[in-house]
């Protein structure tokens, strides 16, 4: 009989074991997406934060086509790259979005058969109506903010600044404004 | 061994073995339970929103009447019945043999609340041989993708 238990006792050794290494995955697995979901979730709240600033002085240069204000802002002040990106950037979609404030109130006014309800009466309500301002975040926890501005002409103008955790990485442009 | 003691033998380990695999069931069980338990899913709708999101844009590059027919019955789970219709005004494939492939690069979203995401896609689109990056944001509600909207070309290669 005592190598029939040896046979027995092996067995359910092995089928212990068997599902130990199943347990010992699956809990690897739920260790690691809680890791990514925690990384995540705090870096998008950190760089929502920190950006909060920069976000609200970008929109108030939108509107009033100064963009002094904004390299007053903390995280921009001391960023050289930062710095000069916005200057160069936010003026010119600035410019863009007031040259088609300006061509549209002067095509009403010219032609009769336009209603002057068309005309653009105040440019920062206007500006509030074509600009989207989004906080996207991606699986290794960058956050985009995007200002996105869609001209009732087709032009799209995009102004995008990359944080991680709240610190700042880089910025981009694109658009067909 | 007589025969009678064999079987006997045989019957008292088939109970044994039987009650070991119901202890073991038992604690498997339990065991991922008590690991499922764990497991933090408070992006567990991003995800799968994410999942359809990135499903959804390939609605552009349906080539043919065949293709359309079997993407049919799968969009009717992940978009609104508006959005195809968009897309298929008549309700059959009108475009004629495309060409056209999209590769994704990039994704991320934005969480406007536990079942409101967008996505931002960047792609690689080649229409005939043709490469441009294009950005698309994505609009997902309750499990459904309700709007798709291209920001062009971001940058062009031919």
């Amino acid at each position: 009989m005592g190598y029939k238990n040896l046979i027995l006792g092996v067995s359910v050794i092995t089928l212990l074991l068997t599902g130990c290494s199943d347990y010992k995955k699956l809990r690897e697995n739920v260790v690691e997406n809680n890791q990514r979901v925690d990384t995540i979730l705090s870096s998008y709240e950190q760089s929502k934060e920190v950006s909060k600033d920069l976000g609200k002085a970008i929109v108030m240069s939108l509107k009033s086509r100064d963009v002094n204000g904004l390299l007053e802002v903390p995280e921009v002040k001391d960023n050289q790259e930062l710095k000069e990106f916005l200057a160069i950037e936010v003026k010119n979609l600035s410019d863009t979005i007031y040259d088609y404030i300006e061509s549209n109130n002067e095509q009403v006014d010219m032609n009769e058969n336009m209603s002057k309800a068309m005309r653009i009466e105040n440019p920062e309500r206007f500006i509030d109506s074509v600009l989207e301002v989004h906080y996207f975040v991606d699986d290794n926890g960058k956050v985009e903010q995007m200002f996105l501005v869609q001209l009732p002409n087709g032009s799209i103008g995009c102004i995008s600044i990359y944080w991680l955790g709240g610190a700042y990485l880089e910025s981009k442009a694109f658009g067909t404004c | 061994m007589s025969l009678k003691r064999l079987a006997l033998v045989s019957g008292v380990l088939l109970l044994v073995f039987a009650f070991i695999f119901f202890v073991i069931d038992l604690y498997d069980k339990t065991q991922v339970e008590k690991i499922n338990n764990g497991l933090d899913t408070r992006l567990a709708n991003f995800d799968y929103a994410k999942s359809i999101a990135l499903d959804s844009i390939n609605i552009l590059t349906i080539k043919n009447q065949e293709e359309y027919d079997s993407a049919k019955q799968r969009y009717k789970k992940i978009m609104t019945e508006d959005l195809w219709n968009e897309y298929f005004p008549s309700n059959k494939y009108e475009g004629g043999e495309k060409n056209l492939t999209i590769r994704v690069k990039n994704i991320s979203g934005e969480i406007i609340n536990d079942d409101h995401f967008i996505f931002n896609i960047e792609a690689i689109l080649t229409n005939d041989g043709v490469e441009n990056s294009v950005r698309f944001l994505v609009y997902v509600k309750n499990g459904l993708v309700y709007k798709i909207q291209s920001l062009g070309v971001v940058d062009s290669n031919s």
